[in-house]
């Protein structure tokens, strides 16, 4: 593996983080580590978007359940657009389950 | 549109001067038509600039400029409250700075004088009395008390409503191409493939008036377009600056202007460069230029109230002079171009002018129907609180308000599109009735402005267009395609 | 004429938290006016993550950090009234509104003032050039991306790298439009670091630093914008203008309190906010008329208006309920250079004084600083903080400072090396 490097978007210190090989340096702190590792080997992104009410010139806002895999957004989205759903829309409720067969559902971030 | 009807008269143009003829055609037995080639009435010049209605005591005694000019500041109360426009005649001050000035005013108050002008000459003293904002570097100033403001634009569209309700019609994004004669009648041809006959043709085309003329003979005259930039200023304060202030003119121009519109806000400019017909850019030095020369009239001017800056041009010529005329060579052509400054101010005496040289060419009849006032618009300022609560009661949608920074209601917006000459644009809507010019500039309305316009037009909400065609807002939906 | 104890403006982040804390400390007889036809605010079009980690210990998106106060309004059974536009506020606490039943008058005890903030426009920035269909801010393109489900472009260029931008940014390409870069006129962000990374980079989105957009082009249709760098006075470069064609251009360059309201019923202005003249009880220079959340100041974060709302609420409430005790004296705040405003500007010096939190904002990063609070005595509190930058709002709860005997305060922000 070569070598990259990131800022820490921990805390607003904003440490350089690089990583050679298995070698992680930069970090100052526990939180700074974690977040290097998770970028470095599964970056996740918590993903939101809307999706069509039907018979509504609306979208109702959604997300996904935790974070996905970085490089699924686009593909993920392209599943929420096929969507469309019909009122009433309670809190929460789940739009698409288990999206994409990655373990998360898309669910309502609001009530219509 | 019946293409094998003969109009008596074809418009071209829908700025202030082609719809101010078309208003006071209809006090005759008429078919008038009028083309214009934007999506809507007042685009160019006649939208864009200072919105005064000068006293007269400018233009050179004896010009049409001069006449049209006083005639038009006389009319315009009566006009105003036909249309139902506010016409504030807030007077105007022409500063002086300079012994060289005061020679100026001196020769500006003979001037007045022969054209039937009231003005007063003010000392320093007595300006500060009534305009105590102003530098203290002046001298004293010339005081136009008939002079005025009117909303440009709505001066143009109710000229246009007034006219269509008494039967002219209205073709927008027509723009003629070619005109032909044929035996007795004209042929306007239009570039979307359109042609309407008619027996006499007006040239009312503004910045474009001596191309039109051009289709048919040698232009009389030619259009030197020259541009106007300005600042809007919000209305931060209505005692701030009450009156017009004018500098002196020197050769250069007539400088920059300060003064409030009717809405409270303050305009500040012109600059006066020539530039392409159609270019109503900005460019920031000239506006730092404007800037620089109010702040020598009106030290403490607050910029910092800036809401926005635009440009307008104006349709100036190779004639010192308006051109109003009909061909010489070209029987049934009537030339209406040139109409620079004080063109707004002069523009229904132009109207009532032209209507009567095209009433006695083709022998028309009094229109005995013809109703000179529009319907009135009904706003809370206008009416008070009773009557407007009983209008809640009545329709609910005057007590939804959608511009706060304008306190517009969604009454007020629908009735404005369902107007003659009604509204179909976000555009349209601002600058009818102003939702989009307060301070957000459209920030928080825009989105309801849109979706009204578009349940009340029975559009799906993408075709709503800010301007001209193709100026679409919205993308098509791609939601929810699969199940669809 | 109808009474009511306390009116609240404003149905967003702030005027919930202020009834929800006014009701709880005592407080029944509450109106709370919305605009919309819905509480929630800005926070309805804010459907990205980010919200809560302060106030809730858990990153929620803006409907769903609305639908938890929402939720608590209503088990409150507070009164409210959708769709209703306040129009005038009397200094002697008359509030007058409109809606679908009519304009009527309301006489009330205390008014919270909790409107939110504007986005600057075109228009002040004085961006020269065409004025052509396709220009937004960047709020407007969210109001019709998230709330319509609409683009209002595919080619997008953003001016301006305030979070409302970057956040954009994300939304419009994970939507399918390309955002060709972002312009930042300053020569460092003003966005928060997790934007610039997960809105920016993760799409390979360019930031251009000192650099702005000089000239519109397109008569009636964007067509294209000319970019310049700036110098040291961020005036534009010759010579380094670049032409990019885009159909979009997003304005993300800054917001101010949308305070007209309140200035014209009276209530002092603060020069540098522009939002009302507050003392720690955020009560403005009218008795019993309160300001809260952006239409007080700008804030970053939706947690730290619901935490200053809640405080107008409770102080409103103290006023009404008269548990609020008289102030022996009153001090002016006044701060150091570099600070481009703080707020309280104005002190009540009570018997028992409840902590005071200041909250202000730097005018340009500073790595290491001691911050402190002095009088002409003394200095009454100290404190180092690492990193503080302009996008970042900066609080600092002061406890048991002593103000008996104390001249005005200033709060100095000292640059360490």
């Amino acid at each position: 593996m070569s070598k990259k490097k990131l800022i820490c978007i921990v805390c607003p210190n904003g440490c350089e983080i690089e990583i050679d090989g298995d070698k992680i340096s930069g970090y100052t702190c526990k939180r700074g580590l974690d977040y290097a590792k998770s970028e470095f080997l599964n970056p996740v992104r918590s993903l939101s978007s809307t999706v069509k009410i039907a018979d509504s010139d609306l979208v109702c806002p959604v997300k996904t359940s935790k974070p996905i895999p970085k490089g699924k957004m686009f593909e993920v989205i392209k599943e929420i657009n096929k969507v469309s759903i019909k009122k009433p829309i309670k809190y929460h409720q789940i739009i698409i389950k288990n999206v994409l067969n990655l373990g998360v559902d898309i669910i309502a971030t609001k009530e219509f | 549109m019946n293409q094998n009807k003969i109009y008596d008269v074809i418009i071209i143009g829908g700025g202030v001067i082609g719809t101010a003829i078309a208003r006071y055609l209809m006090r005759f037995d008429v078919k008038v038509l009028l083309l214009e080639r934007h999506n809507d009435v007042g685009e160019e010049a006649s939208g864009a600039n200072s919105g005064i209605v000068h006293s007269g005591y400018d233009p050179k005694p004896g010009t049409k400029k001069a006449k049209f000019n006083v005639l038009g500041n006389k009319m315009m109360p009566e006009v105003a409250k036909e249309l139902d426009l506010n016409f504030k005649q807030i007077g105007s001050l022409t500063l002086s700075f300079s012994e060289e000035d005061d020679k100026t005013l001196l020769d500006l108050k003979k001037r007045a004088e022969e054209n039937g002008v009231d003005v007063k000459l003010l000392s320093k003293g007595e300006v500060f009395k009534i305009e105590p904002n102003l530098s203290k570097e002046i001298h004293g100033a010339l005081l136009a008390p008939s002079a005025g403001i009117v909303s440009p634009f709505g001066l143009t569209v109710n000229l246009m409503e007034n006219a269509m309700d008494n039967g002219a019609e209205l073709l927008l994004n027509h723009e003629v191409i070619e005109i032909e004669k044929i035996s007795e009648f004209c042929r306007v041809f239009c570039g979307n493939g359109a042609f309407f006959d008619a027996k006499t043709v007006v040239d009312a085309a503004g910045a474009l008036a001596d191309k039109v003329q051009e289709m048919i003979e040698k232009p009389s005259f030619s259009i030197t377009p020259r541009k106007g930039e300005y600042f809007v200023l919000d209305h931060f304060n209505n005692d701030f600056i009450k009156h017009t202030i004018f500098m002196c003119p020197t050769k250069v121009g007539k400088g920059v202007l300060i003064s409030q519109t009717t809405s409270g806000n303050y305009l500040v400019g012109p600059s006066n460069d020539s530039c392409d017909v159609d270019d109503v850019s900005t460019d920031a030095l000239t506006l730092e230029d404007i800037k620089k020369t109010a702040l020598k009239i009106c030290p403490n001017l607050p910029f910092n109230e800036t809401i926005r800056e635009f440009s307008g041009v104006r349709p100036n010529s190779n004639v010192d002079d308006f051109v109003i005329e009909e061909s010489k060579n070209f029987n049934g052509l009537f030339i209406v171009g040139g109409i620079s400054s004080p063109g707004l101010a002069s523009a229904i005496a132009i109207g009532d002018y032209v209507s009567k040289l095209i009433r006695d060419k083709l022998s028309l009849k009094d229109n005995l129907n013809y109703n000179p006032n529009i319907r009135k618009h009904i706003s809370l300022s206008k009416i008070g609180k009773e009557k407007y609560n009983e209008l809640i009661k009545k329709n609910p949608s005057y007590g939804k308000l959608i511009c706060r920074c304008e306190k517009v209601s969604e009454g007020e917006i629908v009735d404005s599109i369902h107007r003659n000459c009604g509204a179909h644009t976000i555009k349209g809507v601002k600058k009818r009735i102003r939702p989009g010019f307060g301070k957000c500039q459209g920030t928080f309305c825009e989105a309801e402005v849109l979706k009204i316009l578009a349940r009340e037009l029975k559009l799906p909400l993408e075709e709503i267009c800010y301007s001209e065609l193709g100026t679409n807002i919205l993308l098509k939906a791609q939601k929810g395609a699969e199940n669809e | 004429m109808n009474k009511k104890d306390l009116v609240i403006i404003g149905g967003g982040s702030a005027g919930l938290a202020s009834a929800i804390s006014a009701y709880d400390e005592g407080v029944k007889d509450i109106l709370l006016i919305e605009r919309n036809a819905e509480l929630g605010g800005i926070l309805n079009q804010c459907i990205h993550p980010g919200f809560g980690l302060h106030h809730f210990n858990e990153e929620l998106t803006g409907p769903e950090y609305a639908h938890r106060y929402i939720e608590e309004l209503k088990r409150r059974n507070i009164e409210y009234l959708l769709n209703t536009q306040v129009t005038s506020i009397s200094k002697d606490k008359i509030v007058t509104f409109m809606n679908e039943n009519g304009i009527q008058k309301l006489e009330c005890k205390a008014i919270i003032f909790a409107t939110g903030c504007n986005e600057r426009t075109r228009g002040q920035i004085l961006t020269p050039g065409y004025r052509p269909k396709g220009i937004y801010t960047a709020g407007l393109a969210q109001k019709y991306m998230n709330i319509d489900g609409r683009l209002v472009g595919k080619n997008i260029y953003i001016l301006g790298s305030g979070d409302i931008g970057l956040i954009m940014a994300r939304r419009m390409t994970l939507e399918g439009a390309k955002v060709i870069g972002v312009s930042e006129i300053m020569p460092y962000s003003n966005g928060l670091k997790r934007n610039i990374a997960q809105c920016l980079d993760d799409f390979n989105i360019p930031l251009r630093l000192s650099n702005t957009v000089t000239k519109i082009f397109g008569k009636d249709k964007l067509e294209a914008i000319e970019l310049s760098d700036v110098d040291k006075n961020l005036k534009p470069i010759p010579g380094s203008e670049k032409i990019v064609k885009c159909d979009t251009l997003l304005l993300s360059v800054g917001l101010y309190p949308f305070n007209a309201m309140l200035k014209n019923a009276g209530c002092k202005v603060n020069l540098e906010t522009k939002g009302s003249l507050v003392d720690q009880n955020l009560e403005t220079t009218i008795e019993g008329i309160f300001s809260t959340g952006n239409v007080l100041h700008v804030h970053d974060l939706v947690d730290f208006v619901s935490e200053e709302s809640e405080r107008a609420g409770k102080n409103a409430a103290r006023y009404i309920l008269n548990k609020r005790g008289k102030s022996l004296n009153t001090l002016n705040v006044k701060h150091s250079e570099n600070v481009s405003y703080v707020l309280p500007t104005i002190i009540k010096v009570y018997e028992n004084n409840e902590p005071i939190i200041f909250s202000f904002r730097v005018k340009k990063p500073i790595k290491k600083t001691t911050i402190c609070i002095k009088n002409s005595a003394k200095i009454l509190l100290n404190m180092k903080k690492m990193n503080l930058l302009p996008a970042e709002m900066i609080k600092i709860t002061a406890k048991d400072l002593d103000l008996k005997n104390s001249d005005d305060l200033v709060l100095e922000v000292k640059e360490d090396e």
